[in-house]
């Protein structure tokens, strides 16, 4: 599981890296090199606190690379990378925390199973998202942005009252 | 649930920021998040439905031992993708071998089991629930459900062999055993002479005391031995313990009760115990190695307490004891502790006590230096005034300095000779 949390975490880090200096972005990229070997570091020497950080730092800087105009693809891919790090990060966590397994086998082939569902399902609607581009006018962007808030609220709140069931 | 509100904000984030620069490539950001949510949604776990029960290797053990528990876990309801098993240890148990939890893919119908080994120091020790989490794999979202799989350890507090120890109490039973009665009869101890009558054996014939007298027998007398009735009674106040660290002086007064109480038993006595603390807890009097188990149970789950009205030995039930039994404290003494004990000592009860010595109990755990050298001197003469006080009060006092092992004071201080002696202080 440690192996491909650092695939992943060195694809993720590479993909926005290209993003950026595909555009000519170094800055960026150089930011991006160092946000990524302190990544990197954390992975090697267990910093707890740092799945969750690296999760907001990566995704904010394919956010800032969106509104550079960057390409979005390698933006998507570092999204979907960052967030399948975080997540094997926690998974890694769960089974060091247990220390104790019947069988790790199953458990990992049926997490890694999810987390490609999740990948591939986040790229194809992600692209195809950003791929469809149809004109609104303002009132009708104001009223479909006011219920996708408004849907994504209700759906957290449930969400949060399943939980806790 | 952070993990949620964080993907939640995420989301939110990327969302505002796509409709506040109007660009899509937000929204398009926001959708792996969006669908890693969802799925863990959809695959929501159920409720563990799980049949547990739980096996001990022993339900008692010495201070120490290894006990292997073991659960059996059957899954009654739908696939589990991730469930993670825990039992709740009571605390003060280690564990020497293997884990309390368990992670895994539990399958309808599947059965697993969880086997570790632990060991502890002396106590009652009550096994509860075993707690069982339920996630999707992704864990975002959780079941949390605790089964009562009800179980008991008791460790047994230590017990050190003593071969005899020697009481005579004025009142002993009808039964025979091992505890001068000062009667006269079929015994071993030489008691007395007596005229011959018919039926006593001849061998009992005092040749030289017959001699003296003309057409006359006379025949020895030995003394009778019976069982007697014995009260031990355990002093669990807070206030007469002394505590270094995780050592306390409670433990040698337990250890100390654990041995009288096998050594009067196993001489046929019938021994009842009193644990006076926060509360009494009185263990009825009984013969046997059931009795015996009964007592061990009981000081096994001995704790000290502290109660105001117990604060000292004033409200010692001693109708719970036979008159003119034999009473046995163990107590380290308080300086209140000797009013009441002469007390009672006048009622008719034979009172021995055992006293763990806590000064030096205490000095052998400090580095000493001249302050301490002349503390525990005063201490020492404060001691010394209690224990003379109970002595000429013909109360038997064994001091027991706890560096020493219990059975070497024992056999000094309590075998037969000693009491004769009158070496009833150590």
């Amino acid at each position: 599981m440690k192996k491909w949390r650092f695939i992943i975490t060195i694809f993720t880090i590479l993909v926005l890296i290209l993003g950026y200096s595909l555009r000519g972005q170094w800055i960026g990229a150089f930011l991006i090199l160092g946000c990524g070997l302190i990544w990197l570091a954390g992975q090697y020497w267990n910093w707890r606190w740092l799945p969750p950080v690296a999760l907001i730092t990566f995704i904010a800087l394919a956010a800032v690379g969106v509104w550079l105009e960057l390409y979005i693809i390698w933006m998507l891919l570092a999204v979907i990378g960052t967030l399948a790090a975080w997540d094997l990060a926690r998974f890694s966590e769960r089974l060091a925390q247990t220390n104790n397994t019947a069988d790790q086998t199953p458990l990992e082939q049926l997490h890694l199973r999810r987390l490609q569902i999740t990948a591939g399902l986040g790229l194809l609607l992600g692209v195809a998202a950003t791929a469809i581009q149809f004109q609104l006018n303002l009132a009708l962007a104001a009223l479909l942005s006011l219920l996708m808030v408004i849907s994504l609220s209700w759906s957290i709140r449930l969400i949060q009252r399943l939980s806790e069931k | 649930m952070p993990r949620i509100i964080l993907l939640a904000l995420i989301i939110y984030s990327l969302v505002l920021a796509g409709i506040a620069t109007r660009q899509g490539g937000f929204l398009g950001l926001a959708i792996p998040v969006m669908i890693y949510l969802a799925l863990s949604l959809f695959y929501e776990p159920e409720t563990p439905r799980l049949e547990v029960s739980r096996a001990l290797s022993h339900d008692r053990a010495n201070p120490g031992q290894p006990v292997t528990i073991s659960l059996t876990l059957t899954n009654q309801g739908e696939q589990l993708e991730e469930v993670l098993i825990e039992d709740i240890i009571p605390p003060g148990l280690m564990i020497l071998e293997g884990t309390a939890n368990l992670l895994t893919v539990f399958q309808p119908g599947q059965t697993v089991t969880l086997t570790y080994t632990v060991a502890g120091p002396r106590g009652l020790y009550r096994f509860s629930t075993v707690q069982a989490t339920a996630r999707e794999t992704l864990a975002l979202f959780e079941k949390k459900v605790a089964f009562d799989t009800p179980a008991q350890l008791f460790v047994l507090p230590e017990i050190v062999k003593v071969r005899q120890v020697a009481i005579r109490p004025r009142r002993v039973g009808v039964y025979n055993g091992l505890v001068p009665a000062r009667q006269g009869g079929p015994g071993i101890e030489f008691f007395g002479v007596r005229e011959y009558q018919p039926g006593d054996p001849m061998r009992w014939v005092n040749a030289r005391a017959s001699a003296r007298y003309d057409q006359t027998l006379f025949i020895n007398e030995f003394e009778q031995e019976r069982m007697v009735d014995i009260g031990l009674i355990l002093d669990a106040r807070q206030q007469s313990d002394v505590r270094i660290g995780s050592e306390t002086l409670f433990e040698y007064t337990i250890q100390a009760a654990a041995t009288l109480t096998e050594t009067f038993l196993g001489s046929g006595n019938r021994v009842g115990l009193l644990i006076y603390g926060r509360s009494l807890d009185w263990t009825l009097p009984g013969y046997g190695k059931i009795q015996q188990e009964r007592i061990l149970r009981a000081l096994a789950r001995a704790e000290q307490g502290e109660g105001r009205i117990f604060e000292n030995f004033e409200y010692l039930p001693t109708r719970l004891f036979p008159a003119h039994s034999q009473l046995v404290l163990m107590s380290p003494l308080l300086r209140q502790d000797p009013e009441m004990l002469i007390k009672l000592r006048a009622t008719g009860y034979q009172l021995l006590i055992i006293s763990p010595d806590p000064i030096s109990f205490e000095q052998q755990k400090f580095a000493m230096n001249n302050n301490a050298a002349l503390a525990v001197q005063i201490a020492r003469i404060e001691r010394a005034l209690i224990l003379r006080q109970l002595t000429h009060a013909g109360i038997q006092v064994v001091d027991w300095p706890v560096d020493l092992p219990f059975h070497q004071v024992a056999h000094i201080a309590l075998s037969r000779l000693a009491i004769y002696q009158g070496r009833t202080l150590f």
